[in-house]
């Protein structure tokens, strides 16, 4: 009978072992802290330039130099059978999350290659691809909206620090 | 009223909905934004950015706000495995990344401190949400990575924050010039809906550089939802984004 009441007492305590557990140890999930927005009064600064394609930065040739063919025109600007064969380098363009710089090669009077020598540098650590099925992500189809909206999200323009980037290397092969 | 500058080299867009806003109390927080860009834009050789990447002041002289944003880069980095980082590759540092949706936030904060409840302040497509427009919920497009002035999505909020982090010109056969000829990524557009955009902004950037498994990162995050476009134009979203996509049901009356 001891035994019995013993062995009960041991079932029991573990019952209440584990719902403590349960109770008191939840699923860890990811936590993100709310951020704690910096306080800056605002001091009112009239007349200065908002545009901050001025750039401080030493212009420094990148040692990657990946061959980046564009195959279709890129730029407006560009016209086939007008400009003088060599390389060219552009200028560095503030594309805010770093810059972007290009050098082009005219050969035959065209536009034969385009290499970045910068591109902005969180944009090129996304080598790593992980195809693993992802069982609660839906997927679908984009199709353009015709909605009314107040206001887009989209990614930072890169694509007009570019265009600025090839214009001034051209204009060097003119 | 709703007025945009370019400040910070983008458009910055601020709309307030509340009828009792003037233009000067608008202008006050596009000056807050170009004293934070004098402050922290690594292009400018004045800022205390550059003059900490030139090595004119020390880490520990820097200022408090300059102290708390390397701070929380760092917390950034290590949440995201690495993937944010605001060191170049020659070792300067551009918080960039953090400053513009830090700087959002703010404005946002200002706005409320001034009395106002319903609008919006958007810089470079990322956008805080505050209350409702004259019709309801803001109304918010993402836009369609391949084709200027197209949306493919729209969400309703109220009190979130949004942020895209892309590379348009990928559709347009660019190349990562850091990995010798490999693309750029797999995926052209990743936005991220949270409780703010300082942390959508951060997190979006993170999980862009990450691939294809960002969407996965933004699915772990809590109170985070995203909507990733890869370059075949095929987009995956996380469980509960579909709740900012449902539009109110409206039923005609019988005639």
């Amino acid at each position: 009978m001891k035994k019995y009441l013993s062995s009960i007492a041991l079932i029991l305590l573990f019952v209440v072992y584990v719902s403590y557990r349960r109770i008191f140890a939840p699923d860890v999930a990811p936590v993100v802290t709310p951020s704690q927005p910096f306080v800056t009064p605002p001091v009112a600064s009239p007349n200065v330039a908002g545009s901050s394609t001025g750039n401080g930065r030493a212009q420094k040739k990148n040692g990657g130099t990946g061959t980046s063919p564009v195959p279709a025109a890129p730029a407006p600007s560009v016209q086939t059978g007008q400009y003088r064969d060599g390389v060219y380098t552009g200028s560095s363009v503030d594309a805010y999350y770093g810059s972007v710089q290009v050098q082009v090669s005219v050969s035959g009077g065209r536009l034969a290659d385009v290499q970045f020598l910068q591109y902005p540098s969180d944009r090129a650590t996304s080598n790593r691809i992980n195809t693993r099925a992802m069982s609660q992500l839906r997927g679908e189809a984009i199709a353009n909206q015709s909605a009314p909206v107040d206001v887009v999200s989209g990614a930072t323009e890169t694509t007009g620090a570019f265009n600025q980037s090839l214009a001034s290397a051209l204009s060097q092969a003119q | 009223m709703k007025q945009t500058r370019p400040i910070m080299g983008m458009p910055i867009t601020i709309e307030v909905a509340d009828a009792l806003v003037r233009e000067s109390d608008i202008e006050k927080i596009f000056a807050f934004f170009r004293t934070i860009d004098e402050r922290f834009s690594p292009f400018k050789a004045t800022s205390e950015v550059s003059r900490l990447n030139s090595g004119l002041i020390r880490e520990e002289d820097c200022s408090a706000d300059l102290k708390a944003i390397l701070a929380m880069s760092e917390e950034t980095r290590r949440l995201t495995d690495g993937y944010f980082d605001i060191r170049t590759h020659d070792g300067r540092r551009n918080p960039s990344g953090l400053v513009k949706g830090l700087a959002i936030q703010n404005a946002a904060r200002l706005l409320d401190e001034a009395g106002f409840r319903n609008f919006f302040v958007e810089a470079g497509g990322d956008i805080q949400v505050r209350g409702e427009n004259t019709e309801g919920p803001w109304q918010v497009g993402i836009r369609n990575p391949f084709t200027e002035g197209e949306i493919v999505k729209v969400v309703a909020l109220k009190d979130q924050g949004i942020a895209t982090s892309g590379t348009y010109i990928r559709g347009q056969h660019i190349y990562n010039p850091f990995a010798h000829g490999e693309p750029i990524t797999d995926i052209v557009s990743l936005t991220v809906i949270g409780p703010n955009v300082f942390d959508a902004d951060r997190f979006a950037t993170a999980a862009f550089a990450m691939g294809r498994k960002g969407i996965d990162f933004i699915e772990r995050l809590e109170g985070f939802e995203g909507y990733m476009i890869d370059r075949d134009g095929n987009a995956t979203m996380t469980t509960h984004f579909d709740s900012f996509t449902h539009q109110p049901c409206v039923l005609s009356m019988p005639s």
